[in-house]
């Protein structure tokens, strides 16, 4: 229908350039990653490699402690989500079921919480987390990440269950289902678009947040890929070609992920955000 | 199927509810004995020089001592994290069996820190030793390493253009001005990190606490403060001085950037300490780097400035006194390991008879200011805590460039007074 | 034990007649709620001790002395909340972190639209560009602070260099340009995600009501105003109130990068709360700051909500 015109053809050329201008960071990255350390005091960064210095990433890989924190971060953002999909999923069903006007009232309550980001209180936070023995406990953190994140995970699961129609859930009643089988075999099942979503922008906040692991998980086996990023570039003895070669490792998984899913990603963020 | 899926989906959230509620409640172990006996302890280190090799040293030589104790290390970085680190360990009653402590820091953690007076290896050190370190006349740590810290130069560019060593700051300054009316940039400065808040305890060292051993007391006490205190103002002053004649956009270089730079020749000095020589040294091996102390304006005030700075230190808490009161023995006595760490550490020892090896002119140099006498860096990090110095250090930078004017400097400094934690009652 | 309840319900439900089932009907709103409150209880469990204790706690503490590590907390009242409002650096952080807020919000929204209605077109390879600029969301703050400092520190200055130009790119060295410096990292990281927003809601307007003003003679500019900005109305309020909230917490990215400097220009307001409580030891102090910031925070969302219901009326 529409052409590709004159108009269009300018559009390509700023297009272009933009992505140029947006790669650039991406470019000197690459570039440093695999240069020796010779090499980047000698040579113009935009120079490429002469050759291809593995070993940087060896060293990063271990700087990073790379398998350990990847296994932390992935076993915190992934019990997290899980958890926050779930009791989401159980709050907004019972609010918008309920009926009565204490469901409508911890609605207003949970949402409430969401006008505050966690990194306004995380004083008190960690005060408390402290007494409850939540430092240096995966599950500590996975606690406070549900508590803080619920609220949205509500609001945007709310909004979906308003749109199941209730005659489902009304058979299923008459066939005898009880609320709680209602929910679990027939409810959960139908948020699955919605927990799409949810779990693609969760998972990019939990997964790259820094704040909550820098203060709670303090242990060296339990430190996530954020905050040993942080480390990689410390004030004595900085080797920017390792700490940009981790830079590549630490971001990689996510990339992955974002390549093989990212159809689910572009669904996921329009969603979240259109509830 | 489904219906086999939802129970399953309950007893998860019943298993992970019931999971963190116990967590919360049983979780303070501080590394343990294990079945076969060995006793894990954990060290909190902030050592970044070598730190692979002074890890495998410490423990095999822990090891071969004590075959049942295997030591954990934890690194982090004592500039940004070291405070936030061991309050969050504190709070959290999870503070490491060890912790390596920079001497100053101490006032602040005693009462969380194991008390050593009555140990027999405490007196393996010389009475001004222990005494530098000591809370109330208490040991709480065993002092192991020294920096130094003053003015590093390049020795070719001092020969080549027939310069002194200036004993003032006055002479500094005709330095300076000699060395930029050559085409040569006089100082390295990396005002992007931490070396306002470090060279302002230099200059307080020399200029203030030489006059005043008790000066942030004063201040605390209300005896004192920064916008009445001339030997103060002399100290902002000399960070102008510095500024004027130092390497091009300070503010947007750190200290990698600055180490660079002086290894490269580009500048000709560097106000710094004994760990920055590692690094310098790294990018160029050849380069011949001599030291001259901190110069006051006053030239008897001039001196060496020494800081205790790696100690260790056992936790009141730990499960395993005993064994950590061994490893800190084997700190003390062990003057073959002592060696090997500052070899690799590229510092100085504060255990008795242990000298380095590093063949370096500037070593030779701080060996002869040292046998003049050397003045206490840690009179003042005592005093004036490292967040009011870094602060300080913010109201500098302001002022240098020109968001401040001087007097307003030294007052946001005086009130910052009430933000800050004092170490000291 | 609720395990067991949930079979009961199935046996009674499953006796009676067409008649009965209004009666019954009834009953199990009643039995039914107790369900439903089952199922609400959990997510209160954490919501409560993961943001409503803490958040009284914080209020509580804010009215001590309390160091976070000594064992002794006295009750000061208001003192601390005096202070904040004499405290300059508090003032300055919250100004900047406002003007952060502000630009930000301007910047990005205007991008993202641009940069959607450009994938909206029909230009070749839009999968690479929309890939390329949503790829710096996907990294953490902390490691964009990072390569943004090593851009102004070397990469820039030495395309001057090579040019022999001497534009000052050193934007995190001085006062005057770190706003700058970290609007462009804190927009090259976030304009990808915003852009997305705007691209769905662009491609949800329905492209008959285009021809139909194509038709009545309608320009290229009638039909910008008239039809695509009424239409994403959602997404204007959704990107304005994302960008400004991920904005005023601004921390992670100033850590890695300029570290607040030069001087305090560039500290923000949680950035000082942390420093606060967790360098110079003023627990008591940070948490009444946090109240304070809390507090402009839900006026701040008060205002929002104002504005967004108006509009929603309007349309």
């Amino acid at each position: 229908m529409k052409k590709y015109g004159k108009g269009t053809l300018v559009l390509q050329v700023i297009g272009t350039i933009i992505a140029l201008v947006y790669l650039l960071p991406f470019l000197v990255v690459f570039l440093y990653a695999f240069k020796s350390p010779e090499e980047l005091i000698s040579s113009s960064p935009f120079s490429l490699p002469k050759k291809l210095e593995w070993d940087n990433f060896s060293q990063a890989f271990e700087a990073l402690n790379f398998w350990q924190s990847f296994g932390n971060t992935f076993l915190l953002t992934a019990s997290a989500v899980l958890l926050l999909i779930l009791l989401s999923g159980m709050a907004a069903y019972s609010i918008v079921r309920g009926g009565s006007k204490f469901f409508n009232g911890s609605y207003m309550f949970f949402i409430a919480g969401i006008l505050i980001p966690y990194q306004v209180i995380f004083v008190p936070m960690f005060v408390l987390g402290s007494s409850l023995g939540f430092i240096n406990n995966l599950f500590g953190v996975i606690f406070l990440y549900v508590g803080t994140s619920l609220p949205f995970a509500i609001f945007v699961m709310a909004g979906f269950v308003k749109t199941i129609p209730k005659e489902i859930e009304e058979a299923a009643f008459i066939d005898g289902c009880s609320i709680m089988r209602t929910f679990w075999v027939i409810i959960l099942p139908m948020l699955k678009p919605v927990a799409a979503a949810l779990t693609i922008i969760l998972s990019l906040q939990i997964w790259n947040d820094y704040l909550l692991p820098q203060l709670f998980l303090t242990d060296n086996n339990m430190k996530t890929l954020t905050v040993m990023q942080s480390t990689l570039f410390s004030a004595f003895e900085t080797n920017f070609n390792v700490g940009f070669a981790g830079i590549i490792l630490s971001s990689l998984p996510i990339l992955i992920l974002f390549l093989l899913m990212q159809k689910h990603f572009v669904k996921g963020i329009t969603m979240g955000a259109g509830k | 199927m489904k219906r086999f899926v939802s129970k399953w989906f309950g007893l998860f959230m019943a298993i992970m509810l019931v999971g963190s509620i116990l967590a919360a409640c049983g979780s303070n172990s501080t590394g343990g004995a294990s079945k076969d006996g060995k006793v894990t302890l954990k060290v909190l280190d902030w050592n970044n020089t070598n730190t692979k090799e002074t890890e495998k040293l410490i423990q095999d030589t822990v090891e071969k001592e004590l075959p049942n104790v295997k030591l954990e290390f934890e690194y982090i970085n004592w500039d940004t994290d070291f405070s936030s680190t061991m309050q969050t360990r504190i709070a959290g009653r999870q503070l490491p069996d060890i912790v390596m402590i920079k001497g100053g820091d101490h006032p602040k953690y005693t009462e969380h820190l194991m008390d050593l007076s009555n140990e027999e290896f405490m007196n393996e050190f010389p009475e001004d030793i222990r005494k530098a370190l000591q809370i109330n006349g208490k040991d709480y740590a065993v002092p192991y390493t020294s920096n130094f810290q003053g003015v590093f130069y390049n020795k070719r560019i001092f020969d080549e253009n027939n310069i002194e060593i200036p004993k003032t700051w006055d002479e500094l300054m005709a330095v300076a001005e000699k060395l930029e009316s050559n085409g040569i940039t006089p100082f390295t400065a990396h005002f992007k990190d931490y070396q306002i808040g470090n060279s302002f305890n230099q200059f307080a060292t020399v200029e203030v606490f030489s006059k005043n051993p008790a000066w942030g007391d004063d201040l605390q006490e209300g005896k004192e403060a920064f916008a009445k205190s001339p030997e103060f103002k002399t100290v902002f002053e000399h960070f102008e001085d510095v500024y004027k004649y130092s390497n091009k956009d300070p503010f947007g270089v750190d200290f990698t950037g600055a180490a660079e730079k002086f290894a490269k020749e580009e500048t000709a000095m560097w106000i710094i300490g004994t760990w920055s020589t590692a690094q310098v040294l790294k990018n160029n091996p050849d380069l011949e780097i001599g030291f001259f102390p901190t110069p006051a304006t006053e030239e008897q005030n001039t001196k060496i400035i020494m800081q205790p700075d790696h100690t260790f230190s056992g936790s009141k808490i730990t499960k395993h006194p005993e064994e950590v009161k061994k490893v800190l023995e084997i700190f003390a006595t062990n003057k073959d390991m002592a060696k090997q760490y500052i070899d690799n550490v590229q510092t100085d020892s504060l255990i008795p008879d242990v000298v380095s090896n590093v063949d370096a002119p500037f070593v030779e140099d701080i060996n002869n200011y040292k046998s003049i006498g050397a003045a206490n860096a840690n009179v003042g990090n005592v005093q004036i805590p490292w967040p009011y110095q870094e602060q300080a250090g913010s109201y500098i930078a302001e002022w240098l460039l020109g968001k401040k004017s001087l007097d307003e400097a030294l007052k946001a400094t005086d009130d910052y007074k009430s933000k800050v934690k004092f170490s000291t009652k | 034990m609720n395990l067991d309840r949930k079979n009961t319900p199935s046996i009674s439900v499953n006796l009676p007649a067409k008649p009965a089932a209004s009666v019954q009907k009834k009953k199990r709103m009643k039995a039914g709620t107790f369900q439903y409150l089952i199922l609400l209880l959990p997510p209160l469990l954490f919501f409560v001790v993961g943001m409503v204790i803490p958040l009284i706690m914080g209020i509580y503490n804010s009215f001590t002395d309390w160091d976070g590590l000594s064992l002794e907390k006295n009750w000061i009242g208001l003192t601390n909340y005096m202070e904040i409002f004499k405290d300059e650096m508090f003032l300055n952080s919250f100004k900047f972190t406002a003007m952060f807020m502000v630009f930000n919000t301007l910047i990005q929204n205007v991008a993202a639209f641009l940069f959607a209605v450009m994938l909206d077109s029909n230009i070749k390879g839009k999968n690479f560009y929309r890939t390329i600029i949503f790829a710096p969301v996907l990294l953490s703050p902390i490691l964009v602070g990072q390569i943004w400092t090593k851009m102004y520190g070397t990469i820039l200055p030495s395309i001057n260099d090579m040019l022999g130009l001497s534009i000052n790119f050193n934007f995190f060295s001085s006062p005057d340009t770190v706003m700058t410096g970290l609007l462009i990292a804190n927009n090259w990281q976030w304009i990808g995600y915003w852009m997305l927003i705007y691209l769905a809601g662009l491609q949800a307007v329905p492209k008959d009501i285009y021809e139909a003003c194509t038709v009545d003679g309608g320009s290229w500019w009638q039909k910008f105003i008239h039809i695509t900005i009424p239409m994403l109305g959602p997404s204007i309020t959704i990107c304005t109130i994302g960008i400004a909230t991920g904005s005023l917490k601004v921390y992670e990215l100033i850590v890695a990068s300029t570290g607040g400097g030069p001087g305090d220009s560039s500290k923000s307001t949680i950035m000082y709360i942390y420093d606060s409580a967790f360098m110079s030891q003023q627990s008591s102090y940070a948490s009444a700051m946090s109240v304070i910031f809390l507090l402009v925070l839900l006026v701040f969302a008060f205002i929002q909500l104002k504005v967004l219901r108006k509009r929603e009326v309007e349309l």
